[in-house]
């Protein structure tokens, strides 16, 4: 792979990540809430 | 032989043994005086307070005396740069730090430590998707300086630990650089703290450039963030350590350090809290300081190679803070004008102190903002970004 690349598809799994993570926050908070009633 | 010339001769020797810099080239004196009278610099600057002193002070004070302490049959007597030589534990007083805890990057591990149990994930919690996309933004300069270092004419993994330098994540930049480029390690970790100690001064400057001034009086009212509870953030720390060790194995070390420090603060546990916090960190963080300043020598700073690292790291630094107002200025159109686009820029994860800019940035221009809240959730998805990245980079590359 060029290293261009390897760095747009560094940036573009980054972003997917953090998304993931973030949704995972979201998410672990809505069930925490539900759980409490 | 004449007895005046046999004395004369007695009495060299005995200087060059004496004063084993007197038996080096002229200029290689010259170079240690002149890195010498920078470690006097950064000593005064960091007991100024200009720069950072908890690293300043050890790091100047390890420069002066490793370069002028030079020792015919064993060169610096602080620490030898060669840690594969199990008989140098024998004979420099630095060389078990060195070895054991530098070489597996066990000193990123223990600072990381005690930045988790300071760390408080609440701002990252109660904005997730904001704090996360702007951080992602703010990793603009480790992405673009990859492929720049390359052109330059490093190798892939001298190339990645450079560009990590963008991340602005002292023991990440250490941690990488040890296990992608152990040979420049040095430069590369002097350079990036450095850098990060004079973080405040420039990042300021290009905030002001980046994003126009009517924009970072935008009031973001701190009373609207949701309430975390300690609950909330145990799971979230225990999800995510699991999800980022399946997903990111390389930088897993990291992410344990990190997040168990996040959960001994959250459990309240005092004995631990102080322990990584006063003594783990303090000491993890003085040892690296003077371990890098007795390595700071000569022959492993003066090398055209670290003028082009010098000129990468600030190169990675400045575009991580652009990628950060962008991802700032995006957000605050996509919110309609609520968001403050100074958030962008704090996402560049040197915590606190861009963090901080952000937020004095902000009071500056409209008094009643009380940015620090919101802008310490970017800030922190900016040491994970980071983590993120490098763990990429050390699975693509070793």
């Amino acid at each position: 792979m060029e290293p261009t690349e390897v760095a747009l598809l560094t940036y573009i799994t980054l972003f997917v990540v953090a998304l993931v993570i973030a949704g995972i926050v979201d998410l672990i908070r809505r069930v925490m809430r539900w759980l409490a009633g | 032989m004449s007895t005046e010339l046999l004395i004369t001769y007695s009495f060299i020797d005995f200087i060059h043994k004496v004063l084993g810099i007197t038996t080096l080239p002229p200029l290689n004196v010259v170079a240690r005086f002149i890195l010498a009278v920078i470690g006097a610099v950064l000593t005064y600057l960091g007991y100024k307070r200009v720069l950072e002193p908890l690293i300043m002070i050890p790091m100047g004070i390890g420069m002066i005396s490793a370069n002028l302490a030079y020792i015919v049959t064993v060169g610096n007597p602080h620490v030898n740069i060669n840690f594969t030589n199990m008989s140098n534990l024998f004979v420099y007083w630095l060389q078990p730090f060195y070895n054991f805890m530098f070489s597996n990057g066990l000193i990123a591990c223990l600072v990381f430590f005690g930045i988790g149990v300071m760390t408080d994930i609440t701002f990252l919690m109660a904005r997730p998707y904001l704090s996360f996309i702007l951080a992602a933004f703010a990793e603009l300069g480790t992405i673009v300086t990859l492929p720049i270092a390359i052109n330059l004419g490093f190798t892939p993994r001298q190339a990645a630990a450079i560009a990590l330098i963008g991340g602005a994540d002292g023991p990440i930049v250490l941690y990488s650089s040890l296990r992608l480029a152990p040979k420049l390690f040095v430069p590369i970790t002097v350079v990036g703290y450095l850098y990060l100690s004079i973080l405040y001064i420039f990042q300021k400057g290009l905030d002001e450039l980046t994003i126009p001034s009517r924009f970072m009086g935008i009031y973001m009212d701190p009373t609207k963030l949701p309430k975390i509870s300690p609950k909330e953030k145990l799971v979230f720390s225990i999800v995510v350590t699991a999800l980022l060790s399946l997903l990111f194995p390389q930088a897993s070390p990291l992410i344990v350090s990190f997040f168990l420090g996040v959960i001994i603060k959250e459990a309240g546990i005092r004995r631990y809290i102080r322990m990584l916090d006063e003594v783990i960190l303090s000491l993890s963080t003085f040892i690296l300081a003077l371990t890098l300043g007795t390595l700071t020598t000569v022959d492993v700073i003066f090398d055209p190679i670290v003028l082009k690292i010098l000129v990468l790291g600030i190169i990675a630094l400045t575009l991580s803070s652009i990628g950060g107002s962008i991802g700032g200025l995006i957000m605050y159109y996509l919110s309609g004008g609520k968001i403050n686009p100074l958030l962008g820029p704090a996402a560049v994860s040197c915590v606190p102190t861009t963090a901080k800019i952000s937020h004095k940035l902000a009071v500056k221009h409209n008094p009643r903002n009380y940015l620090i809240v919101f802008a310490m959730g970017p800030n922190i998805a900016g040491v994970i970004t980071t983590a993120i990245i490098a763990s990429i980079y050390l699975a693509l590359f070793t």
